[in-house]
């Protein structure tokens, strides 16, 4: 597939990691997962390539260092030199003189060609504050202050920039879904075409764009594999209704379980599955709904929510709004609630039946306390109304 | 950079003047003594200030003492006893000092374990205090200067409720306030430096709690008080507090286009600018937040400072930074949520019970943890037994800011979910452990004999148990706090559990504890703590007027009758003023529920009333309005049962005051029925119910009731023992020596006797003691006398009158020179009586002339302790008892005027209501005092034995049955009924018959012309059986 066509609409960023201003030396592209950083940087790779061939290019994949328990520098100095192709010289005898070679030899490759160091994924080290400020000390700041090489950083949040002078050096750059809406539809039947050419002109290439865009919420990656599916699928041989529980059992849970929550464990998989359901949580909310909707997990201590979820606050996977606590992140949410009621109403009904319970029991125990119990009780109003409009939809 | 040095003692940035005043103070020559009040709002750097002063000291030289910076904020800080205990361990590490102090202290807290009268605990307790201050004067002869240093004092504004305030009791000694101001208004080359903040008042306050503490500070330290307000950061030292940092971490890390406004909105508060610094440092979130947070409020740089949109800046910076403390610190963030829930601090274990944290996991939270400015550790001070080893604590002021500013989202539900969660996985089995602990090292000591090992042994389990009981009320204060948060009417009603228990039992740091933590909770407003409270049905009248009550309730188990009186009067007199309704106008409250509580003060007014003056109809008549305002018992709510159960316990102990012992007797057994219907919260008062049976049961014996009083004493003994309480059992074992006296078993009432000794004086308890040794002298008196009538062993029976004199005469020593000389009548009088007695033996073994010395010293003894009552009309009857005694000595020295004249005053202070004289037709009047027959009854039996002297036979008898009608209007149990048989029979069983004959005779006729208003027929008919005739 020719990533560039379907990609048109990311051109801004693109163009803001290709476009090389000494203003504009660092980036760090952040976005939750499957947003299409990932791609964004490839792309730029190949635009970059394009527009000049000799450029160096080099992307890091932070991801492949989190296994690794010692050294990583080491390692991380290894992939720079491995990608340069033969460009490094990797002769030295510890890390920090190495990275000082690599950061010479970098900064002088760049005075008469295009340099790229770019790292992905950095959420998989989120939390290694100790790796951060190394690479920062001997990679990134010397980088800056030669400004030279651009780098460019993409996580699901921004990496830890505790230094002053790459604070100050740094464009954030969020990454959202497609937008507007218009842009998302154009992609959608890009792809569908591309892939099934019997659908141009065809009356019902506006109901598989709104098929797709109703499970992908814009996302791109999901949005270009369910058009994919759709088109190779189309017409279908099925009721509408039933191609689209097919489209989610068969497309979109595999992208929420491999993408959205890729690297998370099949319990905490299954744990958010059920949170999708629900508008707002904290740790305790969350426990005293999922030892209902999953009884196995009764008798799991607090420390297993309340560490997770911190954890998932810095994947992007859950976001925290002031006082309101924790919920999945809305373009999460919405992928993975929707993927849910589709493929299994009930059981979704379930899950509203069963917030009803917790917040109703939550308010109970503050039945003396009227005015907090109120909270809970307006809470379990809303998915219990929830339930009975699905409850009338389905009679 | 090392991130541990992070936050911590950095280098102090401004307070140039006060590190001046400081230095100013200690180095100055004399011995004069200084008080400085450093305060200013949250996160100015006070506990900063006092650290330097720490330095400060130590840099001074060897003989500059400094008492550790006391942070009232802990547990371990919350009793005026705490405060000496650490004061003085603080100052005085290497023990040299305090000597006296020390050994009474542990005197007292042995005694005080031991249950020791409560009068006695209170004196003892004020003399520590005075040891206290006389140590530390002691030691700063010796010293350059000592420093003592208390940080987070705003506490001590929490100590005043609306009760403490309208009933003055705020300046109870008992309270760490007043006792501050008191003990070290009067050391010398001292410097004492406070730290704190200013409390706002809390609604119904009506004056500034702040000035009130600065204006009492000023009133009790004179011109040696200082008062310094410490201003937030200068410009100029926000940017020196943010070079330290960027010094220490070798970048710059708040650029200078934004130091202006950073100081600007931080309101160049420390607290805020060390938040940014952990923020950008150790914690290590992405950048994104912080700083931009800032980037809006840019123009606020130069605006003027009253500028409204500054304020509404501050707080949105303030909450922002707080909010990314805790949202963008990765895994740190989610714990600080929490543990910002636990303000009773936390350690591996707690987070382990609150959160599940397996322990290796929270041992690396805590020590990244620890680099944090906001971060606190804490060791319990040395001399204080440490709870636990090392605990976290945030901040106070950051507890304040994330529970106040709805940072933490569902603050509610996670704080009363980690409460419920401490309450049931943490404290619940450390206490029942405790508490399994000291039950059985009290069984254990209880088993233990009296061997000189054993006597190590128990001592050593005494000791143990101080510190365990010390350890239990720590953790019990700390659970208070999470029971008041998890549930507000169970915190409560544990709360006023607990208060009884520690008035009870006289632990007065205990109950100080307890009542500290509550009114903080209580009257903290962020979180609004009422407002909770009111949501569940705990009203602030409802607070106000239970807080009266508790009150009333210390003093009363503190045995200081007086400040009930004081207090209930003003109680009683404006009802609505604590809250309690009282539509009608007649001082008794309308509000059913209420009249508990009304009941319990009146029942306490009542009783303290007795105690301190006696019987007076006056205040029982107003205890009976009370008593019958209150339900009848069937339908009676468990709190008003046990108002009615302590109102007819007073009434019943005011009756017997005034000798009416009938219906003393009648309003016991009332008494008891209510207590009973009390139900499982009859254990809670086991110790009232076990001194009513005790009451009861000697009223019984007084009426010669035996049948009855043994019962009684035996379960009042039972119970007392099982309680543990040694003070009891020696009162009760008192009683039963009475009793078995009474009965005539002597051995046994010897036995009794010197058991209750034993205990007082493992009590140290003077007036137990002197009780007890009266008791031994009793027992041995009348077995003298037992074995003189029965013609035994004279010498043997001398023998035990000189023990019982010599057990007086160490009664009378100990009481000397003490507070409670209130018994040394009674002793005399004792000490009369044996004399008398030996008076009697040398008489009848040698010759008048040898017993004439022993009767003037009896005579004596009666009149010293006749002139030593103070009130006589209190004492009418035991007064009355020892003229008659007297009288009894003037007999036998043959001196009729005197006995004629004795006797008349006897019938004088009783008064003629209570004569019976048969020839003009006259008996006593209706619903008189019995107590009063009996002295009347042993006059008349003198005036038979004077007649028997002058063979005017007739008379005699005459004499003796209307003694027997006093005797059957005192009780028809008394016990003196048969010894006047006795007499007669042994008298006039040597007449020759027709003699007798005629003599009855005589007696049946006159006995049948005149009224006695009781049946004498049976003495009569008795006499005549043993007669024969």
């Amino acid at each position: 597939m020719n990533l560039v066509s379907t990609f048109q609409d990311r051109t801004e960023p693109i163009q803001l990691i290709c476009d090389f201003t000494p203003n504009n030396i660092l980036l760090n592209v952040y976005g939750e997962a499957g947003i299409g950083k990932s791609r964004l940087l490839k792309e730029a790779k190949l635009k970059l390539q394009e527009t000049s061939p000799a450029a160096l290019v080099i992307i890091v994949n932070i991801e492949t260092l989190a296994h690794i328990t010692t050294d990583r520098p080491a390692v991380f100095l290894r992939q720079v030199i491995e990608q340069a192709e033969g460009r490094l010289n990797d002769q030295y005898e510890n890390n920090d003189q190495l990275a000082d070679a690599v950061v010479s030899q970098l900064n002088k490759f760049a005075t008469d060609t295009p340099t790229y160091l770019m790292f992905d994924t950095t959420e998989a080290l989120q939390d290694d504050v100790e790796f951060w400020d190394w690479v920062h000390l001997y990679v990134t700041e010397p980088l800056v202050v030669e400004r030279r090489v651009r780098q460019v950083y993409a996580g699901r949040i921004p990496v830890p920039w505790r230094r002053f002078e790459l604070r100050r050096a740094v464009k954030l750059l969020p990454l959202g879904p497609i937008a507007p809406v218009e842009a998302s539809r154009a992609l959608i039947e890009q792809v569908l075409l591309e892939t099934n050419p019997t659908l141009k002109g065809a009356e019902t290439l506006s109901q598989t764009i709104d098929i797709v865009l109703e499970f992908s919420f814009g996302h791109p990656q999901l949005s270009e594999r369910l058009a994919t599916y759709t088109a190779q699928h189309w017409p279908a041989a099925q009721p509408v209704e039933q191609f689209k529980k097919t489209l989610c059992e068969q497309e979109v849970k595999n992208f929420i379980d491999k993408t959205l929550f890729e690297g998370m464990d099949k319990l905490w998989i299954d744990i958010l599955w059920w949170a999708s359901v629900l508008d707002w949580f904290d740790p305790t909310i969350l426990q005293q709904y999922i030892e209902r909707v999953m009884p196995e997990m009764q008798g799991k201590p607090d420390y297993f929510f309340i560490r997770e979820i911190a954890r998932l606050r810095t994947h992007n996977t859950v976001v925290w709004r002031e006082q309101r606590g924790d919920r999945l992140h809305g373009l999460i949410r919405n992928i993975v609630r929707r993927c849910l009621e589709t493929m299994d109403i009930e059981r979704y009904k379930h899950a509203c039946l069963v917030a009803v319970e917790t917040f109703e029991s939550i308010a109970l125990e503050f039945t003396e306390e009227e005015s907090y119990a109120q909270l809970f009780k307006n809470e379990a109003a809303t998915y219990r109304q929830r339930w009975q409009s699905l409850e009338e939809m389905t009679k | 950079m090392n991130i541990l040095q992070l936050g911590k003692r950095i280098p102090l940035i401004g307070r140039e003047k006060e590190i001046k005043l400081l230095e100013k103070y200690l180095l100055a020559p004399g011995s004069g003594r200084r008080y400085i009040y450093f305060w200013a709002h949250g996160g100015l750097g006070k506990t900063r200030l006092l650290e330097e002063l720490e330095q400060m000291v130590e840099k001074a030289g060897a003989r500059f003492y400094f008492s550790g910076n006391i942070d009232l904020y802990h547990t371990d800080m919350h009793s005026t006893s705490d405060l000496e205990k650490v004061i003085m361990e603080g100052l005085d590490r290497k023990k040299k000092y305090f000597i006296d102090y020390r050994q009474e202290r542990q005197n007292y807290e042995l005694l005080r374990e031991r249950g020791a009268d409560p009068g006695v605990l209170e004196e003892r307790r004020q003399k520590l205090g005075e040891l206290f201050v006389k140590g530390c004067n002691d030691m700063a002869v010796d010293a350059a200067r000592l420093v003592i240093c208390f940080d987070t004092i705003e506490l001590l504004q929490y100590e005043s409720s609306t009760v403490e305030e309208k009933a003055g009791l705020d300046i109870a000694d008992t309270r760490v306030k007043p006792w501050l101001l008191d003990k070290l208004a009067q050391l010398r080359n001292v410097v004492v430096v406070f730290a704190g903040r200013p409390k706002l008042p809390t609604p119904g306050e009506t004056v500034d709690p702040q000035a009130r503490l600065v204006a009492d500070m000023k009133k009790a330290f004179g011109d040696d008080f200082t008062e310094v307000e410490l201003k937030p950061f200068a410009f100029a030292e926000t940017c020196a507090f943010l070079k330290h940092f960027e010094e220490q971490a070798g970048q710059e890390l708040v650029p200078e286009e934004y130091q202006k406004v950073v100081h600007r909105l931080t309101g160049g508060r420390p607290i805020l600018l060390h938040l940014i610094v952990d923020w950008l440092t150790v914690l290590a979130p992405e950048s994104r937040t912080i700083l931009q947070l800032f980037d809006q409020y840019m123009d606020l740089t130069e605006v003027d400072e009253d500028e409204p949109r500054l304020e509404v800046a501050r707080q949105d910076i303030e909450r922002r930074i707080l909010n990314t403390i805790l949202n963008d610190s990765g895994e740190i963030g989610g714990y600080l949520t929490n543990i910002a829930l636990m303000p009773k601090g936390v350690d591996a274990e707690i987070l382990n019970a609150a959160l599940g944290v397996p322990s290796e996991e929270a041992n690396r939270l805590l020590e990244s943890l620890k680099p944090l400015s906001f971060i606190k550790q804490y060791k319990s001070p040395p001399g204080v037994a440490p709870l636990r080893g090392e605990q976290l604590f945030l901040h106070d002021e950051l507890y304040r800011l994330l529970t106040s500013q709805n940072v933490i989202p569902y603050l509610r539900m996670n704080e009363r979910k980690i409460a419920n969660t401490l309450v049931r996985d943490y404290y619940r089995s450390y206490i029942a452990k405790l508490e399994d602990q000291l039950k059985e090292s009290y069984l254990e000591e209880r088993a233990k004999e009296s061997s000189s090992e054993e006597r190590a042994e128990k001592s050593y389990l005494e000791q143990q148990r101080l510190l365990d009981r010390e350890q239990l009320q720590k953790l019990q204060v700390e659970r208070l706090y999470y029971m008041l948060v998890a549930a507000p009417q169970e915190g409560y009603a544990e709360y006023k559990r607990l208060t009884d228990q520690a008035n009870r039992h006289r632990w007065v740091g205990f109950a100080m504890r307890l009542l500290d933590e509550f009114l903080r909770f209580y009257n903290s407003t962020m979180p609004d703590r009422r407002a909770l409270f009111e949501e569940v049905g705990i009203t602030n009248a409802k607070t106000v007027k239970e807080s009266a009550w508790m009150w009333v309730e210390r003093f009363e188990w503190w045995g200081q009758s007086e400040r009930v009186i004081k207090l209930a009067d003003q109680i009683l007199a404006e009802p609505e003023d604590f809250s309690i309704s009282c539509s009608d106008g007649s001082k008794i409250c309308s509000n059913q529920e209420d009249l508990a509580l009304m009941g319990n003060i009146y029942a306490f007014w009542t009783s303290s009333h007795a105690k301190k003056s006696g019987y007076n109809q006056q205040i029982i008549d107003r205890a009976l309005v009370m008593l019958k305002s209150l339900p009848a018992l069937i339908d009676c709510t468990t709190e008003q049962a046990l108002a009615r159960a302590r109102l007819n316990t007073a009434i019943g102990y005011q009756r017997r005051l005034g000798g009416m012992l009938d219906q003393a007797a009648g309003y016991y057994i009332e008494a008891k029925a209510a207590f009973r219907q009390l139900g499982e919260r009859l254990a809670d008062c086991e110790d009232e119910y076990a001194q009513l049976l005790n009451n009861l049961a000697f009223v019984y014996a007084e009426q010669g009731r035996m049948a009855l009083a043994l019962p009684l004493v035996h379960e009042a003994l039972r119970r007392n023992e099982n309680r543990g309480s040694i003070y009891h059992t020696g009162l009760t074992l008192s009683t039963a020596s009475r009793i078995a006296c009474k009965r005539g078993n002597y051995a046994r009432a010897l036995e009794y006797g010197e058991e209750a000794l034993k205990h007082f004086r493992d009590l140290e308890d003077v007036r137990g003691i002197a009780l007890a040794h009266q008791d031994v002298a009793l027992a041995k008196r009348l077995m003298a006398k037992h074995e003189l009538e029965k013609g035994r062993n004279q010498e043997k029976a001398r023998g035990m009158l000189d023990e019982a004199r010599h057990a007086l005469e160490q009664a009378l020593q100990a009481v000397q020179n003490t507070s409670i000389a209130s018994v040394t009548p009674e002793l005399h009088a004792e000490l009369g009586r044996v004399y008398r007695d030996f008076g009697h033996i040398t008489k009848q073994t040698r010759s008048f002339e040898e017993s004439v010395p022993y009767y003037h010293q009896a005579g004596d003894q009666f009149n010293l302790a006749l002139q030593a009552w103070k009130q006589p009309e209190v004492v009418v009857v035991a007064r009355a008892d020892t003229l008659q005694d007297l009288a009894e000595v003037l007999f036998a020295l043959g001196d009729r005027t005197a006995v004629e004249k004795t006797i008349a005053q006897i019938e004088t202070s009783i008064g003629d209501d209570y004569l019976i004289l048969p020839d003009q037709q006259k008996v006593p009047s209706k619903g008189l005092s019995v107590e009063y027959f009996s002295p009347l009854g042993k006059v008349e039996m003198l005036r038979g034995q004077l007649a028997w002297t002058d063979k005017r036979l007739e008379e005699c008898v005459q004499h003796f049955i209307i003694a027997y009608a006093y005797f059957m209007h005192f009780s028809a149990d008394a016990v003196e009924k048969a010894t006047m048989l006795e007499y007669l029979y042994n008298h006039l069983s040597d007449e020759s018959l027709s003699r007798q004959q005629a003599l009855m005779e005589t007696i049946r006729t006159w006995v049948a012309a005149h009224n006695f208003d009781v049946d004498v027929g049976p003495f009569v008919q008795a006499l005549g059986d043993l007669l024969g005739i």
